[in-house]
């Protein structure tokens, strides 16, 4: 039985370019380096003979030299070899990241046991034939494990497991969506056919490309970013973990996923109805962040709308969120919409004709309910900044 | 503000001119010319045009007659006090002084300030701002020839407009219109749209809305180049890989193939030299043979053409002579015949020779035929002629008229017979004389004239034939007549007209003879019939000597014809001879020419056979030398079948190293074939396909290189990185975008509903307005009219029109009366809203301003100005027809009842009208 770790998608270098603060960006790419680290102590606990990655070890095929050098650094001090893929991230191009100078020289340097796979040919080790499948441009036209089912098996030897590593989908699992979002389009391309006839072949599929984690049958499985770099989609996201993989020749896999994750992505949907929905979320907020600050990630869904008070008691809980979070992403919109007592301020001045004859002509409109709602939103902030401009 | 008194001096034709203002009305008459409209022009420069203004505004003021700069004193009341203006015009060293009766004096600016400041204007106009003087309380002020304007066409400023809305706004009795929130509400929007927007509602540039689009469109640039330079790189890598791989199939499959094709060619071209001495060979051997055939076969061939030709010669040679043998014959059978033919022309010739003397002979005889008639002709010619002469001639003409004479005659004498007396001595036995002339008995005597008659001697009686005159007269001509007979009988020379026709039938007989005679010489040609009668004889001695000449043929063809002698055959036997001798000639050459032509054709033939014989004979003589010359050849050569044995081991040997060969020439056609396939057409040289294909690797080695530089450049920066970097960055540029352009809609939209609703409460403003116009109106024209009014808070008030009977009616298209009326009623109007900002009195200065106005309607448009007199406005009236108002305001009697007034009279001073008089 042998003992591997599954990990991949580690994208270091990823730029974070969404988050505005130069100190917060880098440490979101700090942590993706020093979860390597984290991943070597896994491998000790777990005794793991082999680290796969199935690839995107890099966030791109041309990562700076930092990058490169601190990769290689931190792979050199795990004590196992460390096999790598190509994925079409850091796809392996010629002019790549693998096939530079500095890259080889720093391998060499600082990572001996690393090996980048860039052929599509078995390599036989003592413990495990692995069976890479690397991709060589960003979109291959080919299917990637092809190669693997006009393989003579007979050259090889039948007394290890077989181990597939690729990168890229799976068709009809439906996952896409759950891995993808507005910052992290989806990709159909680089399609891989995991069918019996292929997966019968082999022992264990390690694979890479799906952030979450997913079995996708019972030999193989993506292992999931081993830290995460996006807001989870539902509770079902797993993306903070590698793989335990036990294998033999000829047996099923026991996988099981050991956590690795430094940061927490959070993912909260709110909608506002009345004043108390903002204070509520400030208390599950509160319950779910602590107080310790730059260790979270949050998306905040918005929706509904609040009042001009309220908005602005929401606008100072916005402002200690930035400040508390690494990142905090807000999606749709809460509207500004006056309660009874602000509507009733503008529309009955008796003193201000004109003040009340807009904010009631306003409000008419925006009782209209066929009103589309760019034209509402429209009116919400005039009313809004008719509102301001009177200074109640 | 009443206007109290004024002083002009030196103001255009105004030396120096003051009078006082009415409390109600100041009516200032004058002629054209009179300098009415200077006073309203002076007026209104002294309280409104700064004094030491320069330029036109101030040139208009001097005087021409009279030296000295315009001064102009005015004298008002305001604010409660009296105060008294002394402006002098003098360009920039113009004075101003303002002072009160208390002792409150104020000189240049302080006095042009506080002075505008009295009038509600933020200040004087300046002289270069000299358009904007007749802006300056425009609606209390109307010009010569202004009064049918639209008092609110001008801008909102030329009628007081912000006062007049405060003044409609205190008269309002509904709430206040517009609160000083509202105000600073709508005046915060407008402070916040301005930098955002320009006045049509367009971005303006540089705003913080523009910069938002500019920096996303710049982000949207940027992310699209990053896209590019991202994309730029996937190729360059791409290229690379491709290049990669097809230089490996150089190195590995193209150029090993290639080099391999090259030697093999070249092996087998060595191949092929060494086989060549051994081809040669059998060659040789293959060539002998086949000559020494074609030589033995050649010798045959020619002596059989040899044997057939000899016996062709001698068939010739016989055939050739039974030809010339024939051929004499007809040669001399044709030497007859033309000897024959020959003389038979000589035949013809002597034939012509007799004719030609027969018609000698006739032609002499014919011309002596001539000669003798000719002769005969000449002399019945000469008798006739002779006789001709001997009469007298006398033409039927001639006759003609000696009839028409002698019958005129015999006429005119018969009339004188007729009327003559007729005495006849029947007994007489006296002597009976007549006149003169003894009548005896028997005598008959005709009296043609008185007549005296005597009859013994006693006896005289004068006898008078009757009928007047006309008996002389027929007496007269009947002398006419006979003289006219006598004369013409003297021409002809006859005794009368029998005679003179008998000649002349006579003449004409002869004339026609002799007529006939000519025509018969006419017909003998006897011109030049003597010389040719003379030249017969030569010619007769010529065919003579001829026919002497040929006296043998003559000789020779007497015994030849039947006749005998041929000088003795007459002309028809002569013409029968000759005809046969023509005939028999014509027949004898045509025989003759068709024995020339077949003998011609025989000639020719002759020809033909003879070169024949000729061509054939060469033949012979070439072929004895190329049989002599073949026998020469074949005696050397070898026996046939010794070269063949050679040559077939020879053979053999070649064809087991030409087996060999073929193998790799198989080789190489595949990949000639496969080389051809590829390149589409004849495929290259295999040496210069090796020598292209190097290059082709160097060439991609070289971009090679290049994509690497291409892929480390673009690859140095992270362009994927980059990429993620553009898209935040344009999403967060695009947010901004939003937030600014939602804030901005929402501003103009807060902005269009607050002037909505604004427009909404304007007729607010209208309201006062009109109704203060209405009771001016409803005193012009008898039947219910009102005046229409709109208000916008942008533009103030306009679209005035007059409803008439449920009508309206814009302002423009009302007549020119109708229109200076309602315009006054408005002027009227607004001066009673206004005054109470004005310490209740506003003076209005109407000059010639009803001048479209029927008379009839005088007293109308006098009661509406009564009104406005008596709700304290101050009209000062200009007119050059002052009489046309005096009768209403000037007569006791007839002055309009004073009503409730406004003002009472004890608030105001001054009289309550005053007429100034103005001259010329």
């Amino acid at each position: 039985m042998l003992s591997i770790l599954h990990s991949a998608d580690w994208q270091i270098g990823k730029p974070f370019a969404r988050v505005q603060d130069p100190d917060k960006r880098a440490r979101l790419r700090q942590t993706r380096i020093d979860c390597i680290a984290r991943i070597g102590d896994r491998a000790q606990e777990q005794a793991a003979s082999l680290l796969l990655v199935a690839g995107d070890l890099f966030d791109s095929p041309t990562p700076s030299s930092s990058d490169v050098s601190a990769v290689c650094q931190a792979i050199g001090r795990l004590q196992i070899p460390v096999l790598v893929i190509p994925g079409n991230h850091d796809h392996g191009a010629a002019g790549s990241v693998w096939h530079q100078a500095f890259f080889q020289a720093e391998q060499q340097r600082r990572a001996p046991n690393l090996q980048v796979l860039l052929e599509r040919k078995p390599l036989v080790l003592q413990q495990a034939i692995v069976l890479p499948c690397p991709l060589l441009r960003r979109h291959e036209s080919d299917e990637p494990t092809a190669w693997i089912r006009d393989l003579d098996w007979s050259e090889l030897p039948s007394d290890r497991p077989r181990l597939l590593l690729a990168h890229g989908s799976v068709q009809g699992f439906g996952a896409d969506d759950l891995d993808a979002d507005e910052e992290n389009p989806a990709s159909d391309r680089n399609r891989l056919r995991l069918d019996p006839s292929l997966v019968d072949l082999v022992d264990y599929v390690a694979l890479g490309d799906w952030h979450g984690m997913k079995q996708v049958n019972a030999k193989s499985w993506y292992s999931g970013t081993p830290e995460p770099d996006r807001f989870p989609r539902n509770a079902d996201y797993q993306g903070a973990q590698v793989l335990a993989v036990q294998v033999s020749r000829g047996g099923m896999p026991q996988v099981h996923p050991v956590a690795t994750g430094a940061l927490h992505w959070l993912h909260q949907r709110v909608e506002f109805k009345q004043p108390e929905d903002l204070k509520r979320l400030e208390l599950l907020l509160q319950e779910h962040l602590g107080d310790e600050p730059g260790q979270h990630l949050l998306l905040l869904e918005e929706s509904g709308s609040l009042s001009y008070e309220a908005h602005q008691r929401y606008g100072a809980l916005l402002e200690r969120l930035e400040a508390q979070l690494l990142r905090l992403k807000r999606r749709g919109r809460c509207g500004l919409a006056a309660d009874v007592g602000e509507l009733d301020q503008l529309t009955s001045r008796a003193d201000d004709p004109l003040i009340a004859s807009v904010a009631r002509g306003l409000q008419a409109d925006l009782d209209n309910r066929e009103m589309p709602p760019q034209q509402r939103a429209l009116l919400h902030q005039a009313l809004a900044e008719l509102h301001r401009c009177v200074g109640i | 503000m009443q206007l109290l008194s004024c002083r002009l001096q030196r103001v255009r034709l105004h030396d120096d001119l003051s009078f006082q203002f009415g409390r109600q009305l100041t009516l200032i008459g004058g002629p054209n010319e009179s300098g009415k409209s200077t006073v309203v022009e002076a007026l209104h420069k002294g309280l409104f045009l700064r004094s030491t203004a320069t330029g036109r505004g101030v040139e208009e003021l001097r005087s021409r007659l009279y030296g000295g700069l315009p001064e102009i004193e005015i004298c008002f009341a305001a604010c409660g006090q009296h105060w008294t203006l002394r402006k002098r015009f003098a360009g920039a060293g113009g004075t101003c002084q303002l002072s009160t009766p208390a002792g409150e004096s104020l000189r240049g600016s302080a006095a042009e300030e506080r002075l505008a400041e009295l009038l509600g204007m933020e200040g004087p106009v300046e002289g270069r701002r000299i358009n904007q003087l007749p802006e300056r309380w425009a609606h209390l002020w109307v010009r010569q020839g202004e009064s049918g304007a639209n008092p609110l066409a001008g801008k909102p400023e030329s009628y007081d407009y912000e006062r007049l809305i405060t003044r409609l706004q205190g008269q309002s009795s509904s709430e206040a219109l517009q609160s000083t929130r509202d105000s600073q509400v709508l005046e915060q929007l407008q402070q916040r749209i301005a930098p955002l927007f320009t006045a049509t509602g367009r971005i303006k540039a540089g705003s913080p809305l523009a910069q938002a689009i500019e920096l996303e469109s710049n982000a949207q640039r940027k992310l699209e180049q990053a896209l590019q330079r991202l994309q730029d790189l996937e190729q360059a890598m791409e290229r690379w890989r491709s290049l990669s791989e097809q230089l490996e199939r150089i190195e590995q499959d193209q150029l090993p193939g290639l080099r391999q094709e090259l030697q093999q060619q070249q092996h087998l071209r060595l191949q092929r030299a060494e086989l060549e001495p051994l081809q040669l060979q059998i060659n040789n051997l293959r060539d002998r043979n086949r000559q020494r055939l074609e030589l033995e076969q050649k010798q045959q061939q020619q002596s059989q053409e040899q044997a057939q030709l000899q016996q062709e010669l001698e068939r010739l040679d016989h055939s050739l002579s039974e030809q010339l043998q024939q051929q004499n014959t007809r040669q001399k059978n044709i030497d007859a015949q033309q000897q024959r033919l020959k003389q038979l022309r000589s035949g013809q010739d002597l034939a012509q020779l007799l004719l030609d003397l027969a018609q000698l002979q006739g032609e002499q005889e014919q011309l002596e035929a001539h000669q003798q008639r000719l002769q005969f002709l000449q002399q019945q010619a000469q008798g006739l002629k002779d006789a001709l002469a001997q009469m007298p001639p006398i033409t039927a003409d001639q006759v003609r008229s000696l009839r028409r004479a002698e019958q005129a005659l015999a006429q005119a004498n018969a009339r004188c017979e007729a009327m003559a007396a007729s005495l006849e001595v029947l007994e007489a036995d006296q002597p009976i004389r007549a006149d003169a002339a003894l009548l005896q008995v028997g005598d008959r005597q005709q009296l043609t004239e008185a007549t005296e008659l005597r009859v013994g001697e006693g006896v005289r009686l004068r006898l008078s034939p009757g009928g007047g005159q006309a008996l002389p007269q027929a007496k007269q001509e009947l002398q006419e007549c006979r003289r006219t007979y006598q004369t013409l009988l003297e021409s002809l020379g006859v005794s009368d007209s029998e005679a003179a026709e008998t000649i002349e039938l006579q003449r004409r007989s002869h004339e026609r003879d002799l007529a006939n005679l000519r025509q018969a010489a006419q017909e003998i040609p006897w011109s030049g019939l003597k010389e040719r009668l003379e030249a017969i004889a030569p010619r007769r001695q010529q065919l003579r000597q001829r026919l002497q000449e040929q006296s043998e043929v003559l000789e020779q063809w007497s015994q030849e014809h039947p006749r005998g002698d041929l000088l003795q055959l007459e002309r028809a036997g002569l013409e029968q001879w000759q005809q046969s001798l023509r005939r028999d000639a014509l027949e004898l050459e045509r025989e003759l020419g068709l024995a020339q032509r077949e003998h011609q054709q025989l000639q020719h033939q002759l020809q033909q056979h003879r070169d024949g014989l000729q061509t054939k004979r060469n033949r012979m003589e070439q072929l004895s030398g190329a049989l002599a010359l073949l026998k020469e050849r074949l005696e050397p050569m070898q026996p046939v079948g010794q070269d063949a044995e050679l040559e077939l081991q020879l053979e053999s040997q070649l064809q087991q190293r030409l087996q060999q060969l073929a193998l790799v020439e198989q080789e190489l056609e595949q990949r000639l074939q496969q080389r051809r396939s590829a390149e589409g057409g004849e495929p290259t040289a295999v040496d210069i396909l090796l020598e292209q294909t190097i290059k082709r690797k160097d060439q991609l080695l070289s971009e090679r290189g290049q994509c690497e530089q291409l892929c480390t450049s673009l690859g140095s920066s992270n362009p994927a990185a980059e990429l993620e970097q553009a898209q935040a960055d344009l999403e967060q540029a695009s947010t901004e975008r939003d937030r600014l352009e939602l804030e901005g809609r929402a501003l103009l939209l807060l902005q269009e509903r607050f002037h909505e609703a604004q427009t909404q409460l304007s007729n607010r403003y209208s309201e006062p307005l009109r109704t203060a116009m209405n009771p001016y109106l409803a005193l012009l024209v008898g039947e219910p009219q009102q005046a229409l009014l709109n208000f916008d808070p942008q533009e103030g008030f306009n679209k005035l029109q007059l409803l008439q009977q449920r009508e309206a009616y814009d302002f423009d298209r009302l007549s020119g009366g109708m229109r200076e009326q309602m315009a006054g009623a408005l002027r009227l109007a607004m001066a009673e809203v206004l005054q109470g900002a004005y310490d209740g009195v506003l003076p209005l200065v109407f000059d010639d301003a009803f001048t479209n106005t029927d008379r009839d309607r005088l007293s109308l448009l006098q009661g509406m100005l009564q009104r406005g007199m008596d709700q304290g406005v101050q009209v000062v009236l200009l007119s050059c027809h002052p009489e046309d108002y005096r009768p209403a305001w000037f007569e006791p009697s007839r002055a309009p009842e004073l009503k409730a007034q406004k003002n009472p009279p004890e608030l105001l001073e001054g009289i309550e009208r005053i007429e100034v008089r103005l001259t010329r």
